[in-house]
């Protein structure tokens, strides 16, 4: 329990530097950027850069919660790219985690569920 | 497999890095071990440790490609994501750069993500080499490495300093890879980098602008000038240069020229998505020249 409050407020504290970190970067915002200049939509890849301030929070939280030492979070999502950052929002869990683990996802998992209540096999028993 | 992706290139048809090092990896840490190997081999002072911090991610016993290359511009270097081709990864050994690659070992619905550094390729007995896991020294069969790789649609990475230019020369790859290192506010390195592909590509409006704004950035804006005039000379209907130069000479104290560049952006700029930002440099400039009066 008071490890939980603990890592909120980690959470809370990293998100606040991160999102100033952010907000510093964006000024002089009359400046064309390279990335944004060299796609055909100049003002889309505006957009995108406010959004990927934003997403730069979400995805230092989603460091954390994945156990990411707080310490290490800013330097990990300051050098993202927008592109990148954007990429990751909300979905640090569907992204490909070279690792490998062998991750038994969806069907095969309903599907051992369903094999474990007929009996038919026990792998989720704790011995 | 088709013939593009399959093909050996234009490299010696025996090569094999020897020099690389060797980190062998903990459980899970196929990435950081994969990265290691390929900065030490570009000349970046780590520790295994450092780069693990920087990339692995324990909630998914794994690291994301996206942190490999973050972590790359980290350590001052440009993340290269090489065409999907065997061709690269042989133009990139040929150059003496080892390639990270990530590989699918199981299959796509019980899937086994793995980063590894291909080394070498032989061509005449169809093998592949690779520094993998705990592996110092993996041969595969070509036709089962391409598989395993093309699960991974074929993702690798090369990692270049600042200066060099990949194999391929792909000039839209590179600008890329070079935008993002500045983007993250890597600038002295990502200067270098605009510079090399400058020599490479003299003419190529998208490396000037690149090294203008990385000038701006480092506050060379005398530099930076130079180059947007430079782009306007072939050019002389490009906003972005037209805009960044303005934005240039206000930096230079110039106000009255930038307010004439801007007002010859505007007149052009009707119905154009930039209209926003050009508008916005104007109002920039006469506050400028407001405070100026002041």
């Amino acid at each position: 329990m008071r490890s939980t409050i603990f890592r909120n407020f980690v959470v809370r504290f990293v998100s606040l530097s991160i999102l100033s970190l952010g907000l510093a970067q964006a000024s002089g915002a009359a400046m064309i950027g390279t990335q944004q200049g060299i796609q055909s939509e100049a003002r889309d890849a505006r957009i995108m850069h406010v959004q990927a301030i934003l997403s730069r929070t979400d995805v230092a939280e989603q460091l954390v919660l994945f156990g990411v030492d707080p310490a290490a979070v800013q330097s990990r999502v300051g050098n993202m790219t927008d592109a990148e950052l954007l990429a990751l929002e909300g979905g640090l869990d569907k992204q490909i985690a070279g690792g490998d683990a062998v991750a038994v996802i969806g069907v095969v998992f309903i599907v051992l569920i369903i094999l474990e209540l007929m009996g038919v096999i026990d792998i989720f028993k704790s011995t | 497999m088709p013939a593009s992706v399959s093909n050996y290139g234009p490299a010696p048809s025996l090569l094999e890095l020897v020099d690389t090092p060797f980190y062998s990896q903990r459980q899970y840490e196929c990435g950081p071990a994969a990265l290691m190997t390929v900065l030490t081999v570009s000349g970046v002072e780590t520790t295994l440790d450092a780069v693990t911090r920087q990339v692995y991610l324990p909630g998914r016993q794994g690291s994301l490609q996206s942190e490999l290359l973050a972590a790359t511009r980290a350590a001052e270097r440009i993340p290269y994501v090489v065409a999907p081709a065997l061709a690269s990864l042989t133009g990139e050994l040929a150059a003496g750069r080892p390639v990270l690659v990530l590989q699918n070992l199981g299959v796509s619905w019980a899937p086994r993500w793995h980063y590894a550094v291909v080394i070498g390729a032989d061509k005449e007995n169809e093998q592949i080499v690779l520094r993998s896991g705990t592996d110092e020294r993996r041969v595969m069969r070509t036709a089962l490495f391409l598989r395993t790789w093309k699960r991974s649609g074929f993702w690798a990475v090369t990692v270049l300093s600042p200066g060099e230019l990949p194999a391929d020369a792909d000039r839209d790859r590179y600008v890329e890879a070079v935008a993002g290192l500045e983007q993250t506010g890597h600038n002295q390195a990502a200067r270098e980098a605009w510079r090399a592909g400058l020599l490479h590509w003299p003419d190529d409006a998208g490396v000037q602008f690149g090294l203008a704004n990385t000038e701006y950035v480092l506050g060379n804006f005398a530099a930076s000038e130079s180059l947007y005039l430079d782009m306007l000379k072939e050019d002389s209907s490009s906003l972005i240069a037209r805009n960044n130069l303005a934005m240039t000479l206000v930096a230079l104290g110039r106000n009255d020229a930038a307010l004439e560049q801007i007002e010859m952006a505007l007149e052009h700029a009707t119905g154009s998505p930039l209209l926003e930002i050009l508008q916005d440099t104007r109002r920039i400039t006469l506050d400028s020249m407001q405070s100026t009066v002041d």
